[in-house]
């Protein structure tokens, strides 16, 4: 596939996964006070689902406006 | 014994609710002990329920006298919704029944009790830390799935005549594959969820899981229709779903999801599947090759929108009983904290591009069919799963299967098509929105020509 080259490159580079510092203290302006460990196992998560955010970004049209949400005529 | 017989025999006369509720009392006492699928049991207030239901006089409803079981994440007035969790340990019994249950008991049915569930209904495992792991009555050493996994449990081993689930991506179809039981995600907007424990609102649907699709058909049109206190349900007409299912699939376009037939699935399972599609085709259908764009890309627009409003559901808590979530939920209540807000939007903006992608899938075909879960039940305790030799994470295998009706409120069902190494392995048909019919009309002309739902699990007593 002929765009596979760039997107490791952008999973690689670009998708950086904070730090546990930076993570830990960002839970803790939300009052939430979590273990290393707990934060560990949340930068596995980060880790596959930033990349995928950043893939999803570039492909959805730049015209496109949300869906909406509890409306159902205008729900998918 | 179904539903539909059931309910039959009871307004027949031929058996009373208490002899009903006592029946299944009985089995749950010789058979629970093994499978787990009770959080907790209802056995005084079922029987004096049975008994108010025989002294009174007047219109039975269709479910009169039959014992139902839901999941511990759905309110039953007098009785602690545990989710599953540590966290809700001394929480006050609900002080009113949720909507589905409201309307469960209106039709004559008996709760019987609550069932077990991954913890806050929030991942596909059903080993919640607190109450133990869900065992499958298929191989008692496996998981049963989840997050509905005591629902898939209990109609599996009878220990219910029926159940209710819910599924946010995955959480009533994974269980029902699993334990070889018919599962029903409704369309979401088609149950209401009022008194129901939020996962992702945008997602989450209340469900049915039984034997077989007339069951689902039964409890469904008993549960459906708009509710005035729930603005995520939608003011559409709940057609008689039950009186309909004979109407046959002849000519009806089912479009094979061929990706999820060759990528990232057990080739025996695949194998059954293909199987069962045969079956389709004998009945009359007509089975095309489609594409379903975006394939890859569900599953993380569902993530997009997912662990924020998981997260922000339980904000409360977070602050004040992390320590008390199970390792897997807290970690993945806790990522929700770390997506920007853009996150979400993004989500949004691609779920529409989804729908729309949807839409013109269904232009060509009137319902979808691929496998239900590429994989096998993993052994409780295992992370992974063989996957034609090679050992793959469980939870990233079956995204792929459940997002992809999940994100766009598709109906999808799970049907009971075959078993591989003596474990059932399920085939998945999703309709358009609000088109429950098409998939339990099709699931029911699949059960008549064959009997994979009324294989039962050799269990016996601990």
């Amino acid at each position: 596939m002929r765009t596979a080259k760039p997107l490791r490159y952008i999973r690689r580079t670009v998708a950086a996964v904070p730090s546990i510092e930076e993570l830990r203290a960002r839970a803790a302006e939300q009052g939430i006070h979590p273990t290393d460990q707990d934060l560990m196992r949340v930068r596995g998560f980060l880790e596959v689902l930033l990349p995928a955010l950043l893939e999803l970004e570039r492909l959805v049209p730049g015209e496109t406006v949300p869906a909406g949400m509890f409306v159902p005529s205008e729900e998918p | 014994v179904s539903i539909a017989a059931l309910a039959e025999a009871l307004r027949a006369g031929e058996v009373s609710p208490r002899e009903a509720v006592e029946s299944y009392l009985d089995r749950i006492g010789e058979l629970d002990g093994t499978v787990n699928a009770y959080i907790s049991v209802r056995a005084e207030e079922a029987l004096a329920d049975a008994d108010a239901l025989a002294r009174r006089r007047g219109e039975r409803g269709p479910l009169w006298g039959v014992p139902i079981a839901v999941k511990d994440v759905i309110d039953v007035a007098g009785t602690v919704t545990t989710a599953g969790s540590k966290v809700l340990d001394g929480a006050a019994p609900a002080e009113r029944d949720a909507c589905c249950v409201e309307r469960l008991r209106r039709a004559g049915a008996i709760v019987l009790g609550k069932l077990n569930t991954h913890e806050f209904a929030y991942g596909a495992m059903t080993t919640s830390p607190r109450y133990g792991p869900a065992h499958n009555p298929w191989a008692l050493d496996r998981i049963c799935g989840g997050s509905s996994g005591g629902s898939g449990a209990a109609a599996a081993a009878g220990l219910a005549a029926g159940t209710l689930g819910t599924d946010t991506a995955g959480s009533i179809r994974i269980p029902a594959c699993f334990t070889g039981v018919t599962g029903l995600r409704p369309t979401t907007g088609r149950v209401s969820n009022r008194g129901v424990l939020p996962v992702a609102w945008t997602f989450d649907t209340v469900g049915p899981i039984s034997h077989s699709a007339e069951d689902c058909a039964l409890v469904l049109e008993t549960i459906a229709g708009v509710d005035p206190e729930d603005p995520s349900t939608a003011d559409v007409p709940v057609p008689p779903f039950r009186a309909r299912l004979g109407d046959g699939i002849r000519g009806l376009r089912v479009g094979v999801v061929r990706d999820l037939l060759e990528r990232g699935v057990d080739q025996r399972v695949a194998a059954v599947a293909r199987e069962a599609l045969d079956v389709l085709r004998a009945l009359g259908a007509e089975l095309l090759d489609v594409t379903v764009p975006w394939l890859d890309e569900l599953g993380t627009i569902q993530q997009a929108m997912q662990f924020p409003e998981a997260t922000q559901a339980h904000m409360r808590w977070l602050r004040t009983h992390l320590p008390d979530y199970g390792e897997d939920v807290r970690a993945r209540l806790l990522t929700g904290l770390f997506l920007a807000a853009p996150v979400y939007v993004l989500g949004q903006r691609a779920r529409r591009v989804a729908a729309g992608a949807f839409a013109d899938v269904f232009r060509a075909v009137d319902l979808l069919a691929a496998p239900t879960m590429p994989v096998l039940p993993p052994r409780i305790g295992e992370e992974t799963v063989e996957l034609n030799g090679v050992r793959a994470p469980y939870r990233l295998t079956l995204i792929r299967f459940n997002s992809a009706w999940s994100v766009c409120g598709l109906p999808a069902m799970s049907v009971p098509c075959g078993f591989v190494a003596g474990l059932p392995v399920g085939l998945a048909l999703a309709g358009r929105r609000f088109d429950e019919l098409a998939v339990l009309r099709t699931a029911h002309a699949f059960q008549q020509a064959t009997d994979w739902h009324e294989q039962r699990p050799p269990l016996t007593g601990s």
